[in-house]
């Protein structure tokens, strides 16, 4: 008996271990190894060749190409197949609004120098192989891979990110206002070439957040200089660019240069991105994207990536028509402009065009957000009142918003980052309790009461909250939901107006912080490498604290003063920049979070699946993806291991 | 209309042209050489079969218009919440068993939620059978803004309930919208005419009786006015409205533009009908006789054409409902939370209301009937208005 039990449990070991080697890696949660030496010493399995995509074979025997193991780098990166080792081959079928919206620099083709792993947070090794930080996080040396190649062949060197830095963004022509996401306390860093794969950043002061940054911002930091040096006033003669981009058309060399330094446009230039453009891409309504053939990256077997050959982005006139070719099956996998309120419809056809819809986390929760810099100086105090904030939260009934607009699958939120952020701090107020908001806003004093038995303000006027937006579903839930909302708010004794306006006259009353409630959206994750949504410290627009985002902006020169508690946040902000110790930073950033849980500084009302598209022979599309533009999703998950089967 | 000018039955003369019909008795047609103008266009008009029926169906639609409170079964902006996309609910003579019930009844809905797609689809109880009664207690309304009732012509019991043509993605009753959009449909079209109509009988006037220096002006206007392209023109007016206006203001602004523009061919007709009639005989005469101009063109000059200037009324109605729903469905006319027919339809613009959820199209059907119903009187008026002709 325990002998045959032995036998079976044996068997059983052998053939797990038997899987494990051929599919070592397979599934691996952060998706991506360093290089092929880090690969190999996490799972004990070795790569011993690389191959590549059948049609790149036709031309390596033709002598049109080097051989495989020439053109990928001395170490590539190991993508771990999220279900399974793919098949080569195949086109990706895509859809675009405008022809600067085929995604190639960004959602598809996510290559920062340091990216965010597979889960959603690590940050890990991507185009750098490997760096480090001094321990007070002043210094950021960056390993780069030796032998890595653009895709015209040329190495990929130091000199591609030292041109970046010095001849663009420095170039006060092409950047006039150095980008601020690369500087700590508005002092740009220094950056020093060691030899031609190491380049070190040196910053003034402690920069706590920019491994993070160069995440979301980090594929901006290169570019391939031996083919943009023609093009640029630094190596080329200025008159002759000026008149060469006069006869282009442009006024200047600068703004050619533009458009020539342009992934998403200029099909010429050397890419380091698994499909680089290769049609024109305005006047056509097909894009079409090939492969890299010179991509460094290999799957855990050996296998150069992409799987995919060739990507096919039709451009078409609307969100509305990226749907309907949704429908029809013309598109293998999209998540961009799924509209949530055809999900239904999306459903019905699965079956008859084979193809998956899939509910994605979106990690943007609806959010309302009272100016609490208001001109008014009645109104802005009682924005300013906590127990008003809370009762006007309480007072939405979320749970008929998540059945009547997200059809009962939306989640009662606050406009508080979701679980997946490191940050998360559960939200409160989110009940649905009119009584307790009715008593809270007698406690404010909000007693007196008009002929229709609207409440008064305290000053005996006529108090009217206009809630100020421009009406788009991804936007603050659409008109609809804001009718709710009106309702839920007048059953309290507040009267309420919706303005739906012109998107343009929107943005432009929010940007002057002429708005005393503002419908939007608010990013639950990552938010740190864009603190604005919570923090107000951008000056030239704030969605719930302009005047005080100004006043932090301009170092107390224009704006208000903020209140100590809105003061606080700002201070907490500038701790975690200048703090290296990550678990510090975490712990300062949650004090930010919680503060929002306690004094609701904008009231959320629900968040709600992301749609996607996926057809049933596309493959490696992880189950639980985060639809954010802070991961260029589905970038994070390895676009580069998707492939079609059959 | 004794104050007819003789000159009017001058141009008259042989109502013998409508002797022929035998269903004029002798003593009719002896009536008729006396009957005044208007007695003749109402028995020629009548004639007008599908004229009739024009008048009927638009009658009946102000009127529903104008009841909307008390017909709508429910308030048409009342949610509810668990009765979203309820395709028309069919009303029953006829039980399951096959029983006869003189009182038309429904049968409670159930609601189904596919857990795959999310899509509410709805069976009838037949084991909960609910009356359609008149006079039914319902949500309360104020009628006209004045009397706080709450009766509505028709309704079942809070049991059940009854959309008859289904309700919308938020459970609102369709049909009640459709009642409550006629209202602001059908009274834009009016609003805006009046003001044409006083637009175009003033400097149409005007134009035709001086002429010279001040009907060449007035004629640039006109030209200038109707070479615009009329779309485009919509979109910039509208965009001009701002965007803090109350949803009244807008409406009033909207129906200002739409008959700024629609003055102009009312104008034109005045003016040729006076630039005719001031030349007759009758008007030299009154002047002789030392009439002011006003009174002239007041007393003798307009009756005289009054019959085209309703006729041209009737058929710029239409116009008019059609520009509304035109600019909302654009999304730059009047907009939700106001409900008209025009914004009923805009929100069915989408795939879902399309593929799943024909029934949000409807709007459409009373708009079509109302601008087909006004054409009909405005082709029996415009027969009925030469009664004279055969």
């Amino acid at each position: 008996m325990s002998y045959v039990r032995f036998f079976i449990t044996a068997v059983l070991l052998t053939a797990v271990a038997a899987l494990g080697v051929a599919q070592a890696g397979v599934g691996y949660p952060l998706g991506q190894w360093a290089a092929v030496s880090a690969f190999e010493r996490d799972t004990g399995a070795t790569i011993s060749e690389f191959t590549e995509a059948p049609v790149l074979q036709a031309m390596v025997a033709d002598g049109t190409l080097p051989a495989v193991a020439d053109r990928l780098p001395l170490e590539p990166a190991v993508v771990a197949p999220a279900e399974a080792i793919g098949q080569y081959g195949g086109t990706w079928r895509r859809v675009a609004t405008r022809p600067t919206d085929n995604r190639l620099a960004d959602r598809m083709g996510y290559e920062p120098l340091l990216r965010r792993a597979r889960d959603g947070t690590a940050v890990v090794a991507n185009i750098a192989q490997g760096w480090e930080a001094s321990p007070d996080g002043t210094q950021f040396t960056f390993h780069l891979r030796e032998g890595m190649k653009w895709s015209d062949g040329a190495p990929f060197t130091a000199d591609d990110i030292i041109f970046q830095f010095e001849n663009v963004y420095q170039n006060e022509e092409i950047s006039p206002v150095f980008p601020s996401w690369l500087t700590v306390q508005t002092v740009p860093p220094t950056i020093t070439k060691v030899d031609d794969q190491t380049v070190v950043f040196t910053f003034s002061a402690t920069n706590g957040l920019f491994e993070e940054v160069l995440t979301f911002r980090g594929d901006g930091l290169f570019a391939p200089k031996h083919y943009l040096e023609q093009f640029h006033a630094d190596f080329t003669d200025k008159d002759d660019l000026n008149e060469a981009a006069q006869a282009e058309g442009f006024e200047l060399w600068h703004q050619r240069y533009g458009q020539l330094a342009n992934v998403t446009l200029n099909q010429d230039i050397p890419s380091i991105r698994p499909w680089k453009l290769a049609s024109e891409a305005t006047g056509v309504t097909r894009q079409i994207a090939e492969r890299n053939a010179f991509y460094w990256k290999v799957d855990t077997i050996g296998q150069q990536l992409p799987y995919i050959d060739r990507m096919a982005i039709d451009v078409v006139e609307s969100g509305e028509a990226a749907n309907f070719k949704a429908m029809a099956g013309e598109i293998d996998m999209q998540s961009r402009y799924m509209s949530f309120g055809n999900f239904t419809l999306f459903v019905e056809n699965e079956a008859a065009e084979d193809y998956e819809v899939r509910q994605w986390i979106n990690p943007i929760p609806d959010a309302l957000k009272f100016n609490l810099t208001y001109e008014d100086d009645v109104l802005r105090e009682l924005f300013n009142e906590r127990d008003f904030r809370i009762a006007m939260s309480k007072a939405i009934d979320r749970q008929e918003i998540g059945d009547l607009i997200y059809l009962g699958v939306a989640l009662p939120w606050q406009a508080v980052p979701v679980e997946a952020d490191p940050f998360f701090v559960p939200p409160v107020h989110i009940d649905y309790d009119p009584d307790g908001a009715n008593r809270l806003l007698d406690g404010i004093g909000l007693t007196a009461r008009d002929g229709d038995n609207m409440r008064l303000r305290p000053d005996g006027e006529e108090l009217v909250l206009i809630v100020s937006s421009y009406g788009a579903e991804e936007a603050g839930g659409g008109a609809d939901m804001l009718e709710l909302i009106k309702d839920h708010w007048e059953a309290v004794g507040i009267r309420t107006q919706i303005s739906i306006e012109d998107r343009s006259l929107w943005s432009q009353r929010r940007a002057s912080g002429e708005f005393m409630v503002n419908a939007y959206l608010t990013v639950g994750i990552h938010w740190s490498i864009d603190p604005n949504w919570y923090v107000p410290v951008d000056g030239g627009q704030h969605g719930w604290a302009p005047e005080s985002a100004r006043w932090y902006a301009t170092n107390g020169e224009a704006g208000e003063e903020p209140t100590p508690e809105i003061k606080q946040l700002q201070e907490w902000y500038g701790q975690m920049q200048t703090t290296a110790d990550p678990d510090e930073r975490i712990a300062i950033g949650k004090n930010i979070i919680q503060s929002h849980v306690d004094n609701v500084w904008m009231i959320g009302t629900v968040r709600y699946p992301a749609v996607a598209i996926v057809k049933n022979n596309f493959r490696n599309v992880p189950e639980d993806v985060i639809q954010s533009w802070r991961l260029k999703s589905p970038g994070y998950t390895n676009v580069e291991q998707y492939w079609l089967e059959g | 209309m004794s104050g007819l000018p003789t000159g009017v039955a001058a141009t008259g003369g042989s109502a013998a042209d409508l002797r022929g019909h035998d269903e004029i008795s002798d003593h009719a047609e002896e009536r008729l050489y006396v009957a005044s103008q208007w007695r003749l266009m109402w028995l020629k008009f009548r004639r007008h079969k599908v004229a009739l029926v024009g008048v009927a169906v638009t009658v009946l639609f102000y009127l529903l218009a104008a009841f909307c409170e008390v017909v709508a079964p429910y308030d048409p902006r009342h949610r509810h919440g668990s009765h979203t996309f309820v395709p028309p609910q069919a009303v029953h003579f006829y039980d399951s068993e096959g029983g006869f019930s003189l009182r038309p009844f429904v049968y409670k809905l159930e609601r189904h939620i596919d857990p795959r797609s999310l899509r509410r689809t709805y069976t009838e109880d037949r084991s909960q059978r609910h009356y359609v009664r008149l006079f039914q207690r319902g949500q309360p309304y104020r009628w006209w803004g004045l009397f706080e009732t709450d009766v509505h012509l028709f309704g079942v019991d809070e049991e059940a309930t009854v959309f008859l043509l289904g309700t919308d993605r938020l459970g609102r009753d369709m049909l009640s919208r459709i009642l409550y959009g006629a209202r602001i449909s059908l009274s834009i079209g009016l609003v805006g005419v009046l003001i044409s109509l006083v637009l175009g009988l003033l400097l149409g006037g005007v134009s035709g009786y001086y002429g010279g220096l001040t009907d060449t002006v007035v004629q640039r206007v006109i030209e200038l006015l109707r070479s615009f392209p009329t779309i485009p023109l919509w979109l910039a007016l509208s965009a001009a409205i701002p965007e803090t206006w109350t949803q009244l203001e807008r409406y009033f602004a909207i129906t200002v533009i739409l008959s700024v523009l629609g003055w102009t061919g009312l104008a034109r007709v005045v003016r040729g009908k006076l630039l005719a009639l001031r030349e007759e005989e009758f008007v030299t005469a009154a002047l002789v006789a030392g009439e002011r101009e006003g009174t002239i063109i007041r007393r003798h000059l307009l009756p005289s054409f009054m019959s085209h200037i309703i006729v041209s009324i009737t058929l710029s109605i239409p116009g008019m409902i059609l520009a509304e729903t035109g600019l909302s469905f654009l999304g730059l006319g009047l907009r939700p939370p106001e409900i008209s027919w025009g914004v009923l339809l805009k929100e069915a613009q989408n795939i879902t209301a399309v593929g799943l959820n024909p029934w949000l199209l409807l709007p459409a059907v009373p708009i079509v009937l109302t601008v087909l119903a006004f054409n009909f009187v405005g082709d029996g008026l415009r027969d009925a208005a030469d009664p004279y002709k055969a």
